[in-house]
């Protein structure tokens, strides 16, 4: 930060480009620059290679249609887009918002994908949603929606419910599109004499646990290329956002990683609690920090046992389906639900954690890190045929997975030694004692140890939350957020919720507070502007970047999924690998499709 | 002096007369009947038994499969049908009758027919030469141990008909798989059986088990330690051999779906279901015949005991020898399969093969006894360096594996 309270990024910038940095400003923390589109190549070069700011990470690039935004942006002025890049620089630990404009008239933008590789599915998820060409862009197709689509989904004139492709749609005709799916190589003239075979692996497919579709050329066994194809679980999440309440979306993230819901309801409302800047309960955030990791450890048993059922081991997947299964009581017990929990809200979590929770976390880890853990490593780790199949296969190295937006533990694999919830602490993630594991070669046998250990570190936050889980409700006190009791709504007190005795019948203060944050038009009041907000998920990192105007519902909600960069770089990992390898590469970056396509 | 078949058939004749004017069926048409119609009959007959007795077999082994694996991932398996489950093999095998015979429209349609019928009936042709007791062997024939080699090779022609026809790439590739993996693991196997008949001089398979029946001392796999060796070579290249995990790669469900059977529903995949657990079977049951003493009791005071419980008793451990296998350990790739085959089961068995033919000369040549006089049998030397031999092997096997790095 130098004197004018303007860090050293800002400046630099500004004394590169002068007057093409159309606005710099800070809002909640962070620092955003609006750079004009024809300065927004040179500019973003200049923030990935200078040596002092080093933003060698692009967290995520996304746009949004500014054209029903009831404020004027500053420097955006008579643009219809603002296409968004979130920049993290791993050496100084900081984060920038870069926003261009860009016309309705001419909706291009340079691509950036020759300076991130993650630029590369971002763009077009971009050219997808919005129809904003990116000018040199190596493969620029649609990717979520199918190649015969003809609108544009996020932009604000596309209607919620569609533009009847539901009732229009004919199987035999999409079926054919997708499977004949273009790709981008060009085969050259011999393709009929071509001693090559092309396998569509997926969307229906055992290994691809779920809808992914992934092309393989074949030369034998040999891989000699693999193109992925996305979009088979699309549901519009981002879309559907612009027309739910606050509170009302967190169950829409519980569809995204559906192996970790709670991440996603977590990272959800982090962001909107941001952007109110609100400060929850300590209570409240220690639950939330404890579930997490509970939830990190279902995820990872989920991961762990199709692994290794992928790579032929089937005892290890029962054996942590198992655990996963005792993961999911607790669950049960907090939020009634198993699978789509919704447990956190906007301001504290739906109801406090139950008197068993405690005993049943504790049992848990015991369980699990003195039985289950070691049993399941023992069927692994030292096995000759698991360590001959992960070893040195999906090799990525260091700058590569840096590159390409790698997170979470497949970064981490590579030996990067990166964790938002140390570098950038959340819910008093600073209170914990924990460490974060790096790999060393890069390769599915280091994210798999990697994957290990932070196992063995959740266990190790839970057992601190548990220890230091402090008293009080578990949602703000301000009946502007919060849910009312429902012994404050309704007149009979019912045994299931905390009985308030002051409150026998419910009261009229109660009724109004439910209408308010409920009801259409009112909602949970968060106040006009944006917020990027990055947590740790299973994956890696979730974050979501929220635009408010203001109003009871989001003008634009978007998801920095982890899986889309992850599974971005599958055809890197694959280069030179056999068809077995595919399932373990695939396996090893954990990919969800729920998150996925979202 | 007449054909010993002419004697049998005439006896046949007469229990076949006698049974008619037993039963009242009127008239003596058994009388009448040629020679060649009484022995097609009798065939026939014993044919249909022994596949009735066999095809029994998988069904016992697939409701072994379920309850073994439901045990080693704390399960209980199947409990509804019947007493303890006993008759979900039974259930799963009447669904698949009653299922829709469905033959993909673009597939070969005679050959993807006709192909479960060859794995079938490969796999379980080789039954006619295992001896299960001491009197019995449907097929005694002095070339048995060939007929085993020979017919049970008929199986990757079924399994390559079969993903040929389907004209599905995940068929195809389980069958070149298939193929490539059974046709290189037949040699290891191949030359392990040829130890045996090395040091016995015999293809009889009823004959090798009376050569063993001594007790374990007299088992070929502890005759010397390069059987020993040998006898471990046949098993792990039997289970590659019936694309068991860890070489289950035809059919790794997790790369080709199903491998060669992809496209094959109902009865048609309960044949090959069947033909594979039929082989499971019949290769242990080989396994045990050649090495472990067949239906020979390991010590001779429980020579009492039936011959059928010590050939089924050991053929099962085996099977289950399998299963644990099964449920335990991940599956290798292909060029690591192709590499324990051609560059470590093959060196091992030729080297097997010298020392038992250096072994077996020195006992014809009864150098081995003048040697044992001035020191000590080549046998004995063979044992008491055997260990060491075993230690190194089993260094390298482990070499690789012992640092478990923890990333921190």
């Amino acid at each position: 930060m130098s004197a004018n309270g303007k860090p050293q990024t800002i400046e630099k910038l500004v004394d590169a480009f002068g007057g093409a940095v159309l606005h710099t400003g800070e809002a909640l923390g962070e620092w955003s620059a609006v750079v004009a589109l024809d300065s927004i190549h040179a500019a973003l070069q200049f923030l990935a290679s200078d040596s002092e700011l080093a933003y060698e990470h692009l967290s995520d690039l996304t746009a949004v249609d500014l054209s029903q935004l009831n404020r004027a942006e500053p420097g955006l002025d008579g643009a219809r887009y603002a296409v968004v890049y979130h920049l993290y620089s791993p050496q100084n630990e900081t984060r920038l918002r870069v926003k261009t404009p860009v016309t309705d008239e001419n909706p291009t933008a340079p691509t950036v994908s020759d300076i991130w590789a993650a630029a590369g599915w971002a763009e077009r998820e971009v050219y997808d949603m919005f129809g904003i060409a990116f000018e040199n862009h190596p493969d620029l197709r649609r990717i979520l929606m199918p190649d015969n689509f003809t609108s544009h989904p996020l932009r604000k004139d596309y209607p919620t419910k569609g533009l009847g492709e539901r009732a229009a749609f004919n199987f035999e005709t999409s079926a054919s599109n997708l499977v004949g799916k273009s790709d981008s190589t060009d085969r050259g003239e011999d393709a009929i004499e071509s001693e090559t075979m092309v396998l569509n692996i997926g969307p229906q497919h055992p290994a691809t646990h779920g809808t992914l579709h992934l092309e393989v050329e074949l030369d034998g066994e040999r891989i000699v290329r693999a193109t992925p194809h996305l979009g088979y679980l699309h549901t519009g999440f981002e879309k559907l956002a612009e027309a739910m309440h606050w509170n009302q979306w967190i169950v829409v993230t519980d569809r995204m990683n559906y192996l970790s819901p709670l991440s996603n309801n977590f990272g959800y409302v982090l962001a909107v609690e941001k952007l109110i800047g609100v400060e929850i309960p300590k209570r409240a955030q220690y639950i939330r920090v404890a579930l997490a990791e509970l939830a990190r450890i279902a995820d990872y048993m989920v991961w762990l046992g199709t692994h290794a059922l992928d790579i032929g081991a089937f005892t290890a997947f029962l054996y942590a389906f198992q655990q996963r299964e005792k993961a999911y009581e607790i669950f049960e017990a907090c939020a009634g639900a198993r699978l789509t929990i919704s447990y956190t809200r906007v301001g504290g979590l739906f109801y406090d954690a139950p008197e068993s929770f405690e005993p049943m976390m504790r049992a848990f880890v015991k369980e699990f890190t003195d039985e289950a853990l070691p049993e399941i490593e023992k069927l692994l780790s030292r096995n000759r045929i698991w360590i001959d199949r992960t070893q040195g296969v999906g090799v990525i190295s260091a700058e590569e997975a840096v590159s390409y937006g790698l997170t979470g533990p497949c970064l981490r694999g590579s030996g990067v030694r990166r964790d938002l919830r140390k570098t950038e602490p959340y819910s008093s993630y600073e209170e914990f004692e924990f460490d974060v594991p790096v790999g060393a070669s890069g390769d599915t046998y280091d994210r798999y140890l990697v994957r290990l250990e932070e196992l063995r570190q959740s266990c190790r936050i839970i057992t601190q939350a548990l220890d230091n889980m402090p008293d009080g409700p578990v949602n703000v006190e301000d009946h502007k957020l919060r849910f009312a009791d429902k012994s404050h709504v309704y007149k009979t007190p019912d045994h299931t919720h905390p009985y308030d005795p002051t409150q026998p019948y419910g009261s009229i203060e109660g009724l109004i507070h439910h209408f308010k944050v409920n009801m259409d038009g009112h909602g949970v009041p968060v106040p006009a502007g944006e917020a990027y907000c990055a947590t740790e998920s299973p994956n890696g990192e979730l974050g979501f970047y929220i635009v408010s105007d203001g109003s009871g519902t989001p003008y634009r909600v978007r998801v920095r999924p982890p899986s889309f960069y992850n599974y971005q770089s599958l055809p890197r990992l694959l280069e030179g690998h056999m068809m077995s390898d595919v399932v373990t590469a695939l396996g090893s970056l954990n990919v969800i499709a729920g998150e996925l396509d979202r | 002096m007449k054909h010993p078949i002419e004697t049998a058939a005439e006896q046949i004749r007469a229990t076949a007369a006698e049974a008619t004017e037993t039963l009242n069926l009127g008239g003596a048409w058994p009388a009448g009947l040629p020679l060649e119609t009484v022995i097609l009959l009798t065939l026939v007959v014993i044919a249909v038994i022994a596949v009735t007795v066999v095809a029994g077999i998988p069904i016992v082994l697939v409701l072994m499969e379920r309850k073994v694996s439901a045990y080693f991932q704390n399960r209980l398996g199947p409990t509804r049908v019947g007493p303890w489950g006993l008759l979900v093999t039974l259930a799963d095998g009447i669904k698949l009758l009653f299922k829709e015979d469905m033959v993909p429209p673009s597939s070969d349609r005679k050959l993807f027919r006709l192909a479960p019928y060859v794995v079938f009936a490969a796999s379980f042709a080789v039954v006619a030469v295992i001896p299960p007791f001491q009197s019995t062997v449907i097929g005694n024939m002095d070339l048995g141990l060939f007929l085993y080699l020979a017919i049970s090779s008929l199986i990757v022609l079924g399994i390559i008909m079969a993903g040929w026809a389907s004209n599905s790439k995940y068929s195809l590739f389980g069958a070149l798989r298939a193929a490539a993996q059974i046709v290189s693991y037949e040699i290891p196997l191949g030359l392990a059986v040829l130890m045996i008949v090395m040091a016995t001089g015999t293809l009889n398979m009823q004959h090798l088990v009376m050569d063993q029946a001594d007790g374990i001392h007299a088992w070929y796999m502890f005759r010397h330690p390069f059987l020993f060796i040998g006898a471990f070579i046949y098993f792990l290249s039997a289970v590659a051999e019936v694309n068991r995990t860890p070489f289950d790669l035809p059919e790794a469900e997790s790369e080709i779906v199903a491998g060669y059977h992809t496209e094959y529903s109902g009865i048609r995949f309960a044949y090959f279901f069947l033909a594979e657990y039929a082989n499971a079977f019949i290769v242990s049951a080989i396994c045990a015949t050649l090495f472990m003493g067949g239906w020979a009791a390991p010590f001779p005071f429980l020579s009492g005991v039936p011959g059928v419980v010590w050939f089924l008793g050991k053929t099962m451990f085996l099977v289950f020898i399998m299963m644990w296998l099964r449920w335990t350990l991940p599956r290798v790739r292909v060029d690591q399969l192709m590499s324990l085959c051609w560059k470590y089961f093959l060196p091992i068995s030729f080297v097997n093969i010298l020392g038992a033919g250096v072994l077996a000369l020195l006992e014809r040549e009864e150098i081995g006894a003048q040697l044992g006089g001035m020191f000590l049998s080549a046998e004995a030397v063979s044992w008491i360096a055997f260990p060491f031999v075993l230690a190194l092997l089993g260094w390298f096997a482990r070499w690789g594996t012992e640092p478990v790095r923890r990333p921190s």
